[in-house]
């Protein structure tokens, strides 16, 4: 009996092993790992996938490779995304492998027509993550921003999402956006996305040659640049530097970035407040038809570069102008950005989402012409700033002070 | 086959009467052994007036020979005159040794088998085993298969005597128990079941002496003999009874109140019961602080999670879930794999099978061969089967990983069921992926968790999660703290201990 079980238990094991095993069984070397994909939408409406695919052994080779390039870029053109994908087995030698994607490049084109057209398969297909960082293609086409060779990085698809990373942590013209947010910004009731841009900078042409990285300056390289900024899904524009800056200060993004401001008195000369942990409360209020709203980031920061003669940091009242100072610059960044939205009319500043959650009866009164009601609201402005600290100096040199000791 | 022993047992249990003359007597004996080389027989006469004939037979090289002979040059001591008594007789052969008196032929011979000399003496029909025992013994020696680095260095070695005096010097208890068991129709093994008999648990005891008394066998050769004999589980890779070459362990356990079997002929007594954490253990946790022995336990934990689950879980990461493998790894174990024929679960079946294999030879081999071995192992194999790119590196890299994994665990019996599991998980693995892992990973635990050792749970402490026995788990107390013995001994004699924490007066 006990025999009679253990063998039919067996049995079951064996055929649940022959039925179901090894069905996503792939080989490290049956797979071509995807980094990097670009989308474009040609003149007749079909979409040109770019797919940036690794050349393992060139790329992890500690010895001089063989000189083959460490990617190759595939196109393939189809009416839809998930076409195009499968019509890569007409070119590729092995089978795709999408959970590695580091960046997805999207022509501006194909941007300004509506993401939704075919960001669909992405969210759908189980096999692509939704963690990369999603960039637009400004004044190129993402074709053509995947085939720069950059100057360290080895591929263009890795050095967008190294780039992004680091600059996200250090200056704050750029912010990961990935495409979890951007569906959520998307779908979300009163707010519009915004993504970085990217464009090459320096010759095009030589950009996608192994001179371009022969020399100490690279002939070209991909920079992130401005803002691209959505009404729904479509591209509508892009920010300046200013209005970026101003916008991650609106929406509390800011990681880490420097705002050089001037000295006291007229004098000339600038100083240097490196501003990080912001924090943006919004007060919303409802008058009969008007919305008040009232902005209020909290940011912190440090003196990190003093070019001014007579500002003392120790006393008081530099102080407070230190505090000013910098509260006058935010706000006007703020407000040029806000200015630039509502003109625009997009809400890339979620006011619209935060009005939703705070006056949601209002909220259903205005929401089919919410761009309206954003232009004539009344938007205050109330940065509240905290320079604590001051690097490991207190008030800078002074070469004339050391003149007369000598 | 079993009818086909017993019969023989029962041909063998035919009893000798004893004959009223010494030479009839002596005659028998001989036949039976059957005019062995080894039997000597020597005639003698004990005192001059009047003289009595006496013969004296044992087996060369178990008899001490300068004790025998010294023992017939003082024959002529022997009182003259009187009626020899038995007792008078007795009290004489004592001087040389521990003197048995046998009344049947069988009893005598298993006496001379023994070692011991048999005494025939004229006139009566009684025969005499005379202890007089020439031993050529191993000498205690430091364990070659559990080193310490602080702690005893002497193990056990093959002589039953020795070994009882090894433990009997570290526990001068009166309780501490032998009780004499013999195995085996023809090897007639002794084997001594020992134990403290105010710690233990009775039952436990009975369970033993109950398994024990099951045993009808023709020869005990080794513990690892008795111990197939007397486990709890066949269908099991786990070992459920314990053995260590330790003196110092075995009587820790003996503390702890486990039974102890010590086996004539074998260096490696057992204990049981035996839960899992026991093989886990190594002395050297106790001869070092708490703190690190704490650690390294922790460690030696870790390596059982090593030692079974690298290789598939390297097939499992690498074939189904390459989105687990940080990209820059992945982009370097793709570029191994470039080229390589086999599929990844082959590669390792191939380079674990090596292992073994490697493994196997250079236990078997003698010394001076098994550098010879190292150098093809390592080098020629190794080196070579990824120069050829027949083998990805990495798995060079997973097997060795697993290899010096599976060689931390202290106690050499508890290595085999990872070894074994670690094929089998392999396969789920290669199947299944990651699912599979996790599969066999609850199928293990519940296999586990379905063991007992002598009606102790071999998951003792773990599961059913016991909070007052994970002092001594995979954590080790300072021995301050640990005042009570494992679950399975009787309440009223659990207190080991009541020294207090440590303080200090200055």
């Amino acid at each position: 009996m006990r025999f009679l079980k253990l063998s039919l238990c067996s049995l079951l094991l064996l055929v649940s092993v022959l039925l179901s095993g090894c069905w996503d069984q792939y080989e490290l070397r049956e797979l071509s790992v995807v980094t990097g994909l670009g989308i474009d939408v040609l003149d007749d409406e079909t979409i040109r996938l770019t797919v940036q695919v690794i050349n393992p052994s060139e790329l992890a080779s500690q010895e001089e490779g063989t000189g083959r390039s460490s990617a190759q870029n595939y196109e393939t053109f189809a009416p839809t995304i998930q076409e195009a994908f499968r019509k890569l087995t007409e070119k590729a030698p092995r089978r795709g492998y999408y959970s590695h994607i580091a960046s997805v490049v999207i022509g501006e084109r194909a941007a300004r027509a509506g993401l939704t057209n075919f960001l669909d398969h992405f969210y759908r297909d189980h096999e692509i993550r939704t963690d990369f960082p999603i960039v637009i293609a400004r004044g190129y086409e993402a074709k053509e921003i995947l085939s720069v060779i950059p100057p360290i990085e080895e591929i263009a698809s890795i050095h967008i999402m190294n780039s992004i990373s680091y600059g996200e942590h250090s200056y704050s013209l750029v912010t990961a956006t990935t495409l979890d947010d951007l569906f959520e910004k998307i779908v979300g009731p009163g707010i519009d996305p915004y993504l970085n841009g990217i464009t090459i900078n320096g010759d095009e042409t030589v950009s996608k040659q192994i001179e371009n990285v022969e020399e100490v300056k690279p002939i070209a390289f991909l920079q992130l640049g401005d803002m691209a900024i959505f009404r729904e899904d479509q591209l509508v524009g892009w920010l300046t530097e200013e209005e970026t800056k101003g916008l991650l200060y609106l929406t509390g993004d800011i990681q880490d970035t420097a705002e050089t401001l001037p000295c006291p008195n007229g004098q000339e000369g600038s100083f240097v407040v490196e501003t990080y942990a912001t924090n943006v409360t919004m007060d919303i209020t409802q008058e009969g038809d008007g919305l008040n709203v009232s902005i209020n980031p909290e940011i912190q920061g440090t003196i990190s570069e003093v070019n001014c003669d007579q500002l003392d940091i120790t006393s008081k009242e530099s102080h407070g102008y230190i505090h000013r100072a910098l509260e006058q610059k935010i706000n006007e960044l703020i407000d040029e950005t806000l200015t630039r939205a509502r003109n625009e009319h997009v809400d890339f500043t979620g006011i619209g989402r935060e009005v939703y959650r705070e006056q949601p009866k209002y909220w259903k009164t205005v929401k089919n012409d919410w761009y309206e009601a954003f232009e004539q609201a009344t938007i205050e402005i109330n940065t509240e700033a905290d320079v604590v600290e001051s690097g490991d100096v207190n008030n800078t040199f002074n070469i004339e002070d050391y003149k007369h000791d000598h | 086959m079993s009818l086909l022993l017993k019969r023989r047992f029962k041909e063998k249990s035919e009893q000798h009467p004893l004959s009223p003359s010494m030479t009839v007597n002596v005659e028998t004996i001989q036949s039976i052994i059957g005019q062995s080389e080894d039997v000597t027989v020597r005639h003698f006469s004990l005192g001059k007036e009047p003289k009595v004939n006496a013969t004296i037979l044992y087996l060369d090289g178990l008899a001490d020979l300068q004790n025998i002979n010294s023992l017939l040059t003082q024959t002529i001591l022997f009182p003259e005159g009187k009626q020899r008594t038995w007792p008078e007789i007795i009290s004489f052969f004592e001087k040389s040794g521990d003197v048995t008196v046998h009344t049947t032929i069988d009893d005598a011979i298993k006496a001379l088998l023994n070692g011991l000399s048999l005494v025939f003496v004229e006139q009566y029909d009684r025969i005499l085993a005379v202890e007089m025992l020439f031993t050529q013994e191993r000498q205690v020696d430091i364990p070659t298969t559990e080193n310490v680095i602080r702690g005893p260095k002497e193990a056990f070695v093959e002589n039953l005597y020795v070994n009882m005096a090894l433990v009997r010097r570290r526990i001068k208890d009166p309780h501490l128990r032998f009780d004499s068991w013999t195995f085996g129709e023809r090897s007639q093994t002794k084997v001594m079941v020992t134990y403290i008999s105010d710690v233990i648990n009775p039952t436990i005891l009975t369970e033993l002496e109950s398994r024990l008394q099951r045993i009808n066998t023709d020869a005990i050769q080794s513990s690892g003999d008795l111990e197939e004999l007397i486990e709890d589980e066949f269908f099991t890779p786990f070992p459920t009874v314990y053995s260590s070459e330790r003196p110092d362990v075995i009587t820790s356990h003996l503390l702890e109140g486990k039974i102890t079997l010590l086996i004539d002929g074998s260096p490696f007594p057992l204990v049981v019961p035996a839960p899992f954490v026991e093989f886990i253990h190594s002395a050297e946790d106790y001869t070092q602080r708490a703190d690190i022995g704490t650690l390294i336990r922790l460690l030696r934990f870790a390596c059982i999670f090593v030692a079974l689950f690298t290789p598939s879980l390297y097939v499992a990461v690498t074939t189904f879930h390459q989105e687990l493998i940080p990209f820059n790894l992945m982009v370097s174990l793709a570029a191994q794999s470039e080229g390589t024929p086999f599929p990844t679960v082959v590669e390792v079946l191939i380079m674990e099978l090596l292992f073994e294999i490697i493994r196997e030879a250079s236990i078997r081999m003698p010394l001076p061969v098994g550098q010879a071995l190292a150098i093809v192992g390592a080098l020629v194999i190794g080196t070579a089967v990824v120069e050829a790119g027949i083998i990805s590196s990495t798995v060079v890299i997973v097997v060795a990983l697993t290899a010096i994994s599976s060689f931390v665990f202290p106690t050499y019996s508890i290595g085999v069921p990872f070894r074994i599991c670690r094929f089998i998980v392999l396969l789920f693995a290669s199947v299944y992926g990651l699912f599979g892992i996790f599969l066999f990973g609850m199928i293990l635990l519940l296999h586990l968790s379905n063991l007992k050792s002598y009606g102790v749970p071999y998951l003792e402490g773990m599961s059913p999660f016991i909070r007052k026995e994970q002092g001594d788990a995979i954590f080790r107390l300072p021995k301050w703290l640990l005042n009570t013995r494992p679950r399975f001994i009787p309440s009223d004699r659990t207190i080991r201990q009541k020294t207090p924490k440590p303080s200090k007066r200055l």
